[in-house]
């Protein structure tokens, strides 16, 4: 980009000079070519092409870590939920049960102290479900965090592969035509975790390597 | 039919989120419900099974909740469903949008239990009174 400050600074300002304006943006124009044909030699750039498939398969781990661990919460939460609708409709039988011993004064009857403590518990026990079954639903509702940031990282991974790209574009046009090849071969394919043969993606992948290597 | 016996069809690209919506349905009293991860599906879902009320994302792939909901709003047979909008879009055009492509009620996520009664029960009361 230097050739086009020093472009800035030496030509005179427009209307002041002989050029025509079809003229100066032809200038500019190789100028920029040039410039971009240095940058095909630049060793960052293509670092930073190829560094965006990585970003997007880190993304994509993120959404997929985040979802596995809300599904997990959920049904954790689905578990709990069906323990405790049982225990409060088993509650509920044994509490109108119980009340119906009130007031009866048989020799087995229970005393008016013990029918009161336990219709006591009952009511206790009751409203602990309710405040359980309240909390159940507020760990529930903030599992929306998978959904609401997904579509961020959705829309951020969408923005890398764009920017990648456009990146690879600029790279390509601007490398001399006997280097192009050389170029498009580097930047093959996003690397996804899954196809890379060097990492492990489960626990069973893990114990199978182990065995294979007689542990 | 009774209200408790409407048949939903959640429309979500994101499985959680289905899966909140169904369970916060059936908590406030529907528990007939299926579901859908995009418009396409939907569509197909709600020609050939009796649904009763849709709840649906806008932001998905395929086939977006607007687009779905001029779909139902253009069939003969389906242009009378509720549906309701359940969505992170919180521009104001979105909800403007919605609005005149024939939504019953827009709800921004994150939400509330509550919302999601109250929403519903409107319009479960209107659909009834008409």
């Amino acid at each position: 980009m230097n050739a086009l400050a020093k472009e800035r600074t030496s030509a005179p300002e427009f209307g002041e000079d002989d050029y025509d304006v079809f003229h100066r943006i032809g200038t500019l124009t190789r100028q920029l070519h040039d410039a971009l044909r240095e940058l095909g030699y630049d060793i960052h750039l293509q670092g930073a092409v190829g560094t965006l498939p990585d970003a997007r398969s880190r993304l994509d781990y993120i959404a997929r870590l985040t979802g596995e661990a809300a599904d997990k919460v959920l049904n954790a939460v689905d578990g709990a939920r069906l323990e405790q609708d049982r225990l409060d409709e088993r509650l509920a039988k044994l509490s109108d049960a119980w009340a119906s011993l009130a007031g009866s004064d048989g020799p087995n009857s229970p005393t008016p102290s013990l029918v009161k403590e336990t219709a006591d518990y009952f009511a206790d026990a009751k409203e602990g479900g309710r405040v359980i079954q309240g909390h159940l639903t507020d760990i529930m509702m903030v599992q929306d965090f998978h959904d609401l940031t997904g579509q961020v990282i959705r829309k951020i991974a969408d923005l890398a592969m764009h920017l990648e790209e456009q990146l690879v574009k600029l790279l390509v046009a601007s490398t001399p035509p006997e280097r192009r090849g050389q170029v498009q071969e580097s930047l093959e394919g996003p690397v996804v975790d899954g196809n890379r043969a060097e990492v492990v993606t489960n626990q069973a992948q893990v114990d199978d390597l182990l065995a294979e290597l007689g542990f | 039919m009774t209200t408790a016996e409407m048949k939903f069809l959640i429309v979500d690209d994101f499985s959680t989120m289905r899966r909140i919506v169904r369970n916060l349905l059936k908590e406030i009293g529907y528990a007939n419900a299926d579901e859908a991860e995009d418009g396409v599906v939907a569509m197909a879902k709600l020609k050939g099974g009796n649904f009763d009320f849709v709840v649906s994302d806008i932001n998905m792939p395929n086939m977006n909740g607007f687009e779905l909901l001029n779909q139902i709003r253009a069939d003969a047979a389906l242009k009378g469903l509720p549906v309701l909008m359940v969505t992170a879009e919180a521009r104001k055009e979105d909800i403007v949008t919605a609005a005149q492509s024939g939504a019953n009620g827009y709800i921004v996520k994150p939400f509330t239990k509550g919302t999601l009664e109250e929403k519903v029960a409107k319009i479960v009361q209107r659909a009834g009174a008409k």
